[in-house]
């Protein structure tokens, strides 16, 4: 069972890797573009970029986002900007929209004593009452987000009205963001940085492939441990031959003793597997289980829990079907099954 | 057809570490038929053992054949012979009981796969440990048993899916006179007119019954002779 946990954990892992990794493909824009100056990036003009922008043929829409870091009492906050023409994806449709000194908080945000107002510290210090939570299932993306009204956002975050922190452009084909690049570079009078959904995203699953290839190593020596087992069943069946034998030798046939091995394998086998991939789930999934965050994503503060989606579930459970159920099956069943098809007294002598 | 079991031009051979050729049983030949009793005596080492589990299925001839019924068991093939197997009880020299079962468990083995309720199943236990006279022993672990307890659970175990052949080695080699006195009244009450009855063994005591045995053979060298 333990090493069942050990696979099963590595397995729900990775697989909760990949899913987050498309989750945040799915809510990411197609192109976001930056205004960069010597000193870094600087806040462009929200209508000029967006009018700008839809210039370009191509472009689907445009729209500006205003956000930044500020200070919480529970540590650094993303502070967003929500509402008319402000976007940060589908996350937030169900939220009602902050009006100005109101916030909605990303579900691993913590407010202090009073649960009620949040206060945050930028350019200046502000006290936000508190209208709503974000649901759990958007914590990958939205976890230390707090979201707040446009006007807040940019005086908290020293942005002048009528500027904001980036512009996003959505196109009406995955493909076509790359071709449109340079014309967007071009129709801007100022230098600007631009990622599209598949560099974001191409960081992001690199970031990925090497923590669940560190995921992988860790499984290795519960690997060895089940090729162990492997060979003391298969041992164990060969020394049981005699029995074996004897079975036969008292009137059981072949079908006999291969459905005798089958339910000793599956009422030892499932247990095991059912009680470790429990725990292997509570580990990973359980609310408030904030290991992997902290250990595979860098997550330090309020780290958000993973989760996993059904056609990802069933994959686990294939891979651990793969991996660990069939090789014990095959271990249990086959030297039965060979032992079965000798002479019953030659079984017995041995 | 009735019942009938036949050695034809029997012979097995196995071989030795050095690779040559041992030859254990050289052209055997018997025929027995439904309501007879066999005895095969012979030295230690005769062979006797090894002709019995020819007999019961357990092993294949290197030569000739074993006819059961008229059918060639002995060139069938596993699921066949593993199906007729079970018209076959038999009583091993070793009692090759399953260590860590209790004797109950071990008595019921044989009736497992024949598909009958576990209470029936239990049922015919019982009255195998009764006929033996051990069923006070029914919970008991087969570690803690003496060899001739032992040989008696073997015995339950064998008449228990009640066979039309029964095969023992030695039965009464573990018994004092009066184990041995009560196993021989039984095997001598199981010679029915269904049944063919095969033991092996160089017990003084059998020749006290002579009720029991129809042929006597001599195995010496291999080689089956019958007695008159």
């Amino acid at each position: 069972m333990a090493l069942i946990t050990i696979l099963g954990t590595a397995l729900l892992l990775s697989e909760a890797l990949s899913t987050t990794a498309g989750l945040l493909l799915k809510e990411s824009p197609s192109v976001v573009v930056r205004r960069v100056s010597p000193l870094g990036w600087s806040a462009l003009p929200a209508e000029e970029s967006i009018r700008l922008a839809r210039s370009v043929p191509g472009v689907l829409h445009a729209g500006i986002r205003i956000w930044g870091t500020a200070n919480s009492p529970g540590g650094p906050v993303t502070v967003f900007g929500l509402g008319g023409s402000h976007r940060i994806g589908g996350l937030t449709k169900n939220v009602p929209l902050p009006k100005r000194g109101e916030a909605v908080l990303g579900a691993g945000i913590t407010t202090g004593e009073n649960p009620d107002f949040l206060k945050l510290t930028g350019h200046n210090t502000r006290i936000f009452n508190v209208i709503d939570t974000l649901t759990a299932k958007t914590s990958m993306v939205a976890h230390d987000m707090v979201l707040v009204h446009p006007d807040d956002a940019g005086q908290l975050l020293g942005i002048d009205e009528g500027y904001a922190s980036d512009l996003i452009v959505d196109v009406f084909h995955e493909t076509e963001a790359e071709a449109i690049l340079p014309d967007l570079a071009r129709v801007f009078p100022w230098p600007v940085r631009m990622t599209t959904r598949t560099e974001a995203a191409g960081i992001y699953i690199s970031a990925s492939a090497r923590r669940s290839g560190i995921v992988y190593i860790t499984i290795i020596p519960g690997i060895l441990a089940f090729a162990l087992i492997v060979v003391g069943v298969v041992k164990g069946q060969i020394g049981q031959s005699c029995n074996v034998g004897l079975f036969k030798a008292l009137g059981w046939t072949t079908t006999n003793i291969f459905q005798m091995q089958l339910l000793k394998a599956l009422v030892i086998g499932i247990p095991a597997v059912t009680a470790g991939m429990v725990v292997s789930y509570g580990l990973v999934f359980r609310p408030g289980s904030s290991w992997p965050g902290v250990l595979f994503f860098g997550w330090k503060d309020n780290p958000p829990p993973l989760f996993l989606n059904a056609s990802g579930a069933f994959l686990v459970l294939i891979e651990m079907a793969v991996l660990i159920f069939l090789p014990y099956l095959a271990a249990a069943l086959w030297p039965a099954l060979r032992a079965a098809v000798s002479d019953p007294q030659d079984l017995i002598d041995s | 057809m009735s019942l009938s079991l036949v050695c034809q031009e029997v012979s097995l051979s196995r071989r030795r570490a050095d690779a040559s050729e041992r030859a254990i049983l050289k052209d055997v030949n018997l025929t027995l038929t439904a309501g007879q009793g066999a005895m095969i005596s012979g030295k230690t080492g005769a062979g006797k053992s090894t002709l019995l589990h020819l007999l019961a299925g357990l092993l294949r001839p290197s030569q000739g054949q074993i006819i059961a019924n008229g059918q060639p068991v002995s060139r069938w093939n596993t699921v066949h012979r593993d199906l007729w197997r079970r018209q076959v009880g038999i009583v091993f020299q070793k009692p090759h009981l399953i260590n860590g079962f209790t004797v109950l468990e071990n008595v019921i083995l044989p009736v497992i796969p024949r598909g009958a309720s576990i209470t029936q199943l239990r049922k015919l236990a019982w009255e195998a440990l009764d006929t033996l006279g051990i069923s006070h022993l029914a919970k008991q672990n087969v570690l803690s048993l003496s060899g001739g307890e032992q040989q008696r659970v073997s015995i339950a175990r064998a008449i228990v899916s009640r066979p039309n052949i029964l095969i023992a080695d030695e039965p009464t080699a573990h018994q004092d006179d009066e184990g041995a006195a009560l196993i021989i009244e039984k095997f001598v009450g199981w010679k029915l007119p269904q049944t063919i009855l095969i033991v092996a063994a160089h017990d003084p005591r059998w020749a006290l019954h002579g009720a029991f045995a129809d042929k006597h053979f001599l195995l010496e060298n291999g080689r089956l002779e019958e007695m008159q």
